[in-house]
């Protein structure tokens, strides 16, 4: 029972964690990337496409890790070439997001709401593996994007607290105006972060479709680009506290889901959907320790050269 | 200078918007101008078009007040659409469960959607006078927790008997009363009009009005000028939401007469798109309000015209948001203005 709603649990994670990393790489470099939802959303849209027209599940994963690095692409050009407020053209590409994906469902399905289904991502392990004591229905569902998720945060946090390169991207996101005053191309470093960003929203829209579900819903992305920037400052913008904050929502959406089954719910289910952002609220009033975002987090940067 | 941005920028990017949708559906096959002719037809076609449009931009454009006058404090606000629905489920049950005579009890309805829509600001207001958090995240944190809790409230206690979750019908006396007989078009329209100007008297004509403008331009210089930034967060914020509360409350009191579950998903993102269209100016804002409101009516017109999708609409108003992120290409390449603040 326990490892059933684990293993449920990481699968609501996953995502989530993907979206969190995406926003923390974003604002580390001092953009602030509320356009996540919108592009999980679409890179969930693109891969759906890409797997159904080629026929090939791989293609789509990597439509829709393309087409969330180009709408970063887009948010870069907005909030660092032109120094817009970022949330406009966040909001911008989320509500485009909405509208566009549902627009073309329907165009090209004829029914609105689902797609036909679509090849999904083969399991790492055979079936058999399932009748495993303890780990077996973790492990079951487990795929490459798991795992790459799994191991994601450590990387980023040894990338940002080690090597040279990405001492130097927090120093774009807290002082670009001294990194730039040594020579750090702070442009340079916000549209790479900012479209990074977009390929690991769009990666984790692509995981709704192609390891999750097996097809593409309408509004599928469901708040989850938002609650992954939830997770990132109940984490403190750190990459391993992202990725623990990003399990438990999930594993609070599994235990909710578990109650809805076995208990009739004692306990409201908006409760428990509610908890996460309760929570963050919390941990930025200082309850829950501090959380502190980088210094020069959503403010543009008009390069004084 | 300031002037011509201020009416440029929106123009470019409604014009931009609608010329690059135009372009998408010429290039799906259908006719060019079809756009243009069903924008027309849904919105000014008839008397009825007419006053169904003025329906549909009565609950958006004062949402999208609400909005602008935290965005003229430099806040954002983007947590209206918990405030639209909290405020609606209070102005509902208010409507429902008081007696009180008619007209009164529409007032007090929308005085409840006011103050509730309001208070679900002092959370996010107080994390930003005292932590310095970001209001935009905070007021998205409170969206979801109020709409979870507003969804709670319709779903389980204040249900009543149906198929389609949704609240009490309201009492008569607190009907906002229609304007023209056979239509749907009711006193909200007045009011928000009404509501409109008098924001616009407000933040253009009063102390508190350019103490708002002042922390909104420079925060750190309206400090050091004596103005008490702290409370004037609060105060501006409050009418954010309260404004945002009175949407809502106006939307209940007005059209669905009992409060509906998820009445009307979406609104209070659309409502900034309006606020932004309208930069931020009350009277702006009315503007853009019925634009927008226009844009529903055409797209819904064109449904029933090619089966073009519903979400056409989301496409136009999402591209307009975009189009307006670019507000300094413009400044910078149109209008010649080389520095911006």
């Amino acid at each position: 029972m326990i490892s059933w709603v684990l293993a449920s649990a990481i699968q609501a994670s996953v995502p989530l964690i993907l979206a969190a990393e995406a926003g923390l790489v974003s604002e580390r470099s001092g953009v602030v990337n509320l356009a996540l939802e919108g592009m999980m959303l679409s890179g969930a849209f693109a891969s759906m496409i890409g797997a159904s027209v080629c026929g090939n599940v791989w293609l789509g994963l990597l439509c829709g890790v393309a087409v969330g690095a180009v709408l970063g692409l887009v948010h870069a050009y907005a909030s660092v070439t032109w120094a817009a407020d970022q949330i406009i053209s966040a909001t911008g590409i989320n509500v485009v997001a909405a509208g566009g994906t549902s627009f073309l469902l329907k165009v090209i399905f004829r029914h609105a709401g689902t797609s036909p289904a679509v090849p999904t991502i083969p399991k790492l392990f055979p079936v058999g593996i399932a009748q495993l004591p303890g780990v077996g229905p973790i492990l079951m569902n487990m795929t490459v994007i798991d795992v790459f998720a799994l191991a994601l945060p450590f990387a980023l946090l040894y990338f940002y607290q080690q090597t040279p390169m990405g001492l130097r991207v927090r120093s774009v996101g807290e002082r670009p105006d001294a990194a730039e005053s040594v020579g750090i191309p702070v442009h340079r470093v916000r549209y790479v972060s900012v479209v990074a960003s977009g390929a690991l929203a769009g990666l984790a829209g692509a995981y709704l479709v192609l390891d999750v579900l097996g097809f593409f819903q309408q509004d599928m992305s469901a708040g989850r680009g938002y609650l992954g920037l939830v997770a990132m400052i109940f984490g403190k913008w750190n990459p391993v506290g992202a990725f623990l904050a990003a399990l438990f929502f999930g594993l609070a959406d599994a235990v909710q889901i578990a109650l809805q089954l076995n208990l009739a719910a004692a306990i409201p289910k908006e409760a428990f959907l509610a908890l996460p952002y309760v929570l963050a609220l919390l941990a930025l009033a200082g309850f829950v320790g501090r959380a502190e975002a980088p210094e020069a987090d959503g403010k543009p940067y008009v390069s004084q050269k | 200078m300031r002037f011509s941005s201020k009416v440029v920028t929106p123009a470019i990017a409604v014009g931009g918007s609608i010329i690059v949708t135009t372009l998408i559906l010429w290039a799906m096959g259908e006719p060019p101008g079809a756009f243009g002719r069903a924008f027309a037809a849904g919105s000014f076609g008839s008397f009825s078009n007419f006053s169904e449009m003025l329906v549909k931009a009565t609950p958006l454009l004062v949402a999208a007040l609400g909005v602008s006058v935290a965005f003229k404090a430099g806040l954002f606000n983007i947590g209206v659409e918990g405030q639209i629905y909290a405020g609606g489920l209070a102005a509902a049950y208010v409507a429902a469960a008081w007696h009180l005579p008619a007209g009164l009890h529409a007032l007090v309805a929308m005085g409840a959607g006011a103050l509730i829509g309001g208070m679900l600001t002092l959370v996010p207001a107080w994390l930003k006078v005292s932590r310095g958090v970001n209001e935009v995240i905070t007021t998205l944190m409170v969206y979801y927790v109020a709409s979870l809790a507003v969804h709670y409230m319709v779903v389980n206690p204040l249900r009543a008997p149906g198929v389609v979750p949704a609240t009490r019908p309201i009492a008569d006396t607190a009907v906002l009363p229609v304007l023209v007989r056979g239509t749907r078009l009711h006193m909200g329209v007045v009011i928000a009009v009404v509501l409109g100007v008098l924001l616009w008297f407000l933040i253009y004509r009063t102390v508190f009005g350019f103490h708002v403008r002042s922390i909104g331009e420079n925060r750190i210089a309206a400090a050091y000028a004596g103005i008490p930034v702290s409370q004037v967060v609060y105060l501006s914020m409050f009418l954010s939401g309260a404004v945002a509360g009175m949407a809502g409350a106006i939307q209940v009191l007005g059209v669905d007469h009992r409060f509906f579950d998820q009445f009307s998903p979406g609104l209070g993102f659309d409502s900034i798109a309006v606020a932004l269209v309208g930069m931020a100016h009350p009277l702006g804002t009315i503007f853009a309000g019925f634009l927008f409101g226009a844009l529903r009516t055409g797209v819904l017109e064109m449904t029933v015209r090619f089966g073009t999708p519903k979400a056409l609409a989301l496409v136009v108003e999402g591209l307009t948001v975009l189009f307006l992120a670019f507000e300094r290409l413009y400044r910078v390449k149109l209008l010649r203005e080389g520095r911006v603040r």
